[in-house]
């Protein structure tokens, strides 16, 4: 979406651009699956809401460790999106009187959240796709689907261009650009499950890293806490239940440790289980905020629940999210209407009626805070590359806040990169990219190479038999609980991993047409990179912040204890060279207008 | 895990679109009733892909029925027999042990095959190409509260925004297809 929104917004401003995606149209990529809901400080509801509300709340929300600047300009131009949105047609919820309505997420006490029923991704990503054909139309957009940038090429430090490969027919392809922006999303797939896309990958920003961009805070995870659990080695994805449904569904575990046993046999059902029987832990521990807690507060409190046996389900890895209450007090035809495909897709997954009994729900991996570095210009530290949404780290410190992913990607592509990009262009003048300086060939050839290499691996395990071990050595030492010893031994598991998949992966077919063995085998091996980055950094950070819950670093009522004063920094790791230890280079965080202290949600 | 089942596939496989295809079986062993359709495709590309064999090729990414990126006629459906889901929303619970599955790339003129099961469908990006969007600049655009829409209106044109652009509509009707018409 980041990537439509820009790629239109610059071609209106007059430049040619060239759009890439790996799916079929570029209307599939994965912010089509957010849910929720998109905040702006429209202070609609006349509850209070500002820009300034909404920046200290994001930066709150993400325990103090994003950039200040980029996140007042992020609630800033929140406003100008709702207006472009709607002016392009996208149908929010309205009220009876015709205006728009609003709910709340996760760490607000505002209802500054823009939905369009569970499915607020699609429809701006629609806008976004709309505004990206009208550009096609005119001859300004040349799209490139099922496509896939395998690397960027760098002349003198600069980028300009990158090489891709043809999904359909194997061809290798050289283009040429001013600028390259890199909008290709997260990394969460590291993890194996996660509710990312099966295509989502991080191939195009590691390339860029390997090439000299910093990676910044890789170990920023957010776990989303309410996801259907897994139910066997099969799975492939998880599914997310959107955050909004914690605006009427209420968290609960049984309080015992018998009841939930009982649970778990079956021997009993949800509905069943007494009101003071149950543990509404939100609602205890945070009654300010109840369920709508930030998601890692609300993730971790449900992995304590479980630790203490208290967990419900046939695995008994899961809680409840109960709408008992809301479909007594509202009805259930209220209840549908607000949220009614999210519990058609429940339904179709568990074969439970939600209606009936409360969903179980358990944290997922959902998004990566971490990315390439940016400064406040979006770009790298490559002059003419730039990376926008998810694939950057800038905005979300070490949390993100629900109805803000949709947020920042549009901000950067509507009304960020069209501002910035310019001045770098201007530095560089109007001359043509020389395709025929030798760094385009040169890049050409190691990407034709490395796939003749992931070729010629003809072992005797899979892709994704590698793929699902580095997932389980992710979520068990690199989750939603980290400590020193565990990610030591994740380090050397992940190398161990890497080194044996070089050796015994197995990857079929040819070069010639599509190959989905081909393309998995190269995303999981950038993979298999990435994750020991992501636990160096995690070994690095001896604090808590946000997702990244360090066990040695906590408070007395277990919450997330950071050390400012070591710590309140951005990890920027910068490659040296094939297993050369990375180099981390640190950019203080300065705090000019929120005062740093303890999260409380309270 | 009790109650898994031992399915027989009949699938389309066709090496690219210059190719002549044909059907070819396959077993599908021990599959659990929890799994998706494309989780049980999964555990049979896993088997073949051990053999050497090439998996079978099918287009497929969100997995949560939205993207609208997986296809497949199932049983002579556009994603299989349920109505209103997608192929990945489809489980397993809803076949049973010793069933035959026949599956089939969309067929439709204006979606060739690409490979096994994979379809273009870039037809519909060209018709929205073509004239099918909204001509509004970024910024610039006034206020979002400036014009009331009724809640109704709203609602109704929600919708018709509700299309995910997967074309079976296109696959199970060749001759009249189009966006208002779901029939997946």
């Amino acid at each position: 979406m980041a990537g439509a929104s820009a790629a239109a917004s610059l071609a209106e401003l007059g430049y040619n651009v060239k759009a890439f995606c790996f799916q079929d149209s570029p209307r599939r990529a994965h912010s089509i699956a957010a849910q929720g809901g998109i905040n702006a400080a429209k202070n609609y509801q006349n509850d209070g809401d500002s820009v300034y509300r909404l920046f200290y709340d994001t930066i709150k929300g993400g325990d103090y460790r994003a950039r200040e600047g980029n996140v007042y300009r992020l609630a800033e131009v929140s406003v100008n999106i709702i207006d472009q949105c709607v002016a392009q047609g996208v149908p929010f919820a309205r009220e009876y009187g015709g205006l728009l309505d609003n709910r709340s997420f996760g760490g607000s006490q505002v209802s500054r959240t823009f939905y369009a029923r569970g499915q607020t991704g699609q429809q701006l990503l629609l806008g976004a796709y709309s505004a990206l054909n009208r550009q096609i139309h005119k001859g300004k957009v040349k799209m490139y689907t099922r496509t896939e940038m395998l690397d960027v090429v760098i002349v003198d430090g600069q980028a300009k261009g990158i090489i891709t490969r043809n999904l359909t027919t194997g061809e290798i392809d050289t283009h040429t650009g001013h600028a390259v922006l890199l909008c290709t999303g997260g990394y969460g797939n590291v993890f194996y499950l996660s509710t990312n896309a099966i295509g989502s990958n991080v191939t195009a920003a590691w390339r860029a890293h390997k090439r000299g961009a910093f990676f910044a805070n890789p170990c920023y995870t957010q776990i989303h806490p309410t996801c259907i659990p897994v139910t066997g080695d099969h799975q492939s994805k998880l599914t997310l239940m959107s955050e909004s449904l914690r605006n009427d569904g209420r968290v609960w575990a049984p309080k015992t440790v018998e009841v939930a046993e009982r649970l778990r046999k079956k021997e009993i059902t949800a509905d069943q289980v007494k009101e003071d029987e149950r543990d509404y832990f939100l609602e205890r521990k945070y009654p300010s905020f109840g369920n709508l807690v930030p998601r890692d507060v609300a993730s971790r409190n449900a992995k304590e629940m479980v630790d203490e046996g208290r967990g419900v389900g046939g695995s008994g890895f899961a809680v409840f999210l109960d709408f008992a209450d809301a479909i007594k007090r509202l009805g259930q035809e209220a209840v549908a209407a607000k949220y009614g495909n999210l519990f058609d897709m429940y339904y179709q997954i568990t074969d439970e009626d939600p209606y009936k009994q409360p969903m179980r729900i358990y944290p997922a991996v959902h998004y990566t805070m971490g990315g390439l570095w940016v400064d406040y210009n979006l770009s790298t530290n490559m002059p003419g590359l730039y990376a926008l949404g998810e694939c950057n780290f800038s905005d979300h410190g070490a949390n993100r806040l629900g109805a803000s992913a949709l947020m920042q990607g549009l901000a950067d592509g509507y009304f960020v990169i069209p501002y910035t990009l310019g001045d770098y262009l201007a530095t560089i003048g109007p001359k043509p990219v020389d395709a025929s300086n030798p760094a385009f060939a040169k890049t050409k050839q190691e990407v034709a190479e490395r796939i003749n290499k992931l070729l010629a691996l003809k072992g005797t395990k899979t892709v994704n038999e590698y793929h699902r071990d580095l997932g389980h050595i992710m979520w068990e030492y690199c989750g939603m609980a980290r400590t020193e010893e565990g990610l030591t031994k994740a380090k050397g598991l992940i190398s161990a991993l890497r080194a044996g998949f070089w050796k015994n992966a197995l990857v079929v077919g040819t070069n010639e047409d599509v190959n989905s063995s081909l393309e998995r085998a190269g995303r999981v091996a950038d993979f298999l990179e990435l994750g020991e980055l992501m636990v160096d950094d995690a070994l690095m950070r001896r604090e808590s912040c946000g997702g990244h819950f360090r066990l040695e670093s906590q408070t007395e009522e277990g919450e997330a204890l950071r050390d400012d004063d070591h710590f309140a920094f951005v990890g920027a790791w910068e490659y040296k060279g094939d297993n050369q230890p990375e180099v981390l280079n640190k950019e203080d965080l300065n705090f000019e207008f929120v005062h740093l202290t303890q999260r409380s949600y309270k | 895990m009790s109650g898994n089942m031992n399915l027989t596939l009949k699938v389309w496989r066709q090496k690219d679109t210059k190719s002549s295809g044909k059907m070819v079986t396959y077993k599908a062993e021990s599959i659990s009733p929890d799994m998706s359709f494309l989780e049980m495709l999964d555990v049979v590309n896993e088997s073949l892909t051990l053999k050497g064999d090439e998996p079978i090729h099918f287009d497929h990414d969100c997995r949560e029925g939205i993207c609208g990126m997986c296809s497949l006629y199932i049983n002579g459906r556009p994603h299989g027999a349920k109505s209103a889901i997608t192929t990945c929303q489809l489980h397993m619970r809803s076949f049973h042990d010793g069933e035959t599955i026949t599956i089939e790339p969309w067929r439709a003129g204006p979606f060739p095959v690409i490979k096994d099961l994979i379809v273009d469908r870039s037809s519909f990006d060209r018709i929205q190409q073509a004239g099918g969007f909204v001509s509004v600049n970024t910024g610039g655009v006034p206020d979002a509260n400036i014009i009331p829409i009724p809640k109704v209106i709203a609602d109704e044109a929600f919708n018709s925004a509700t299309c995910i652009g997967c074309g079976a509509c296109v696959a199970a009707c060749k001759k009249r297809f189009g966006y208002a018409v779901c029939i997946g």
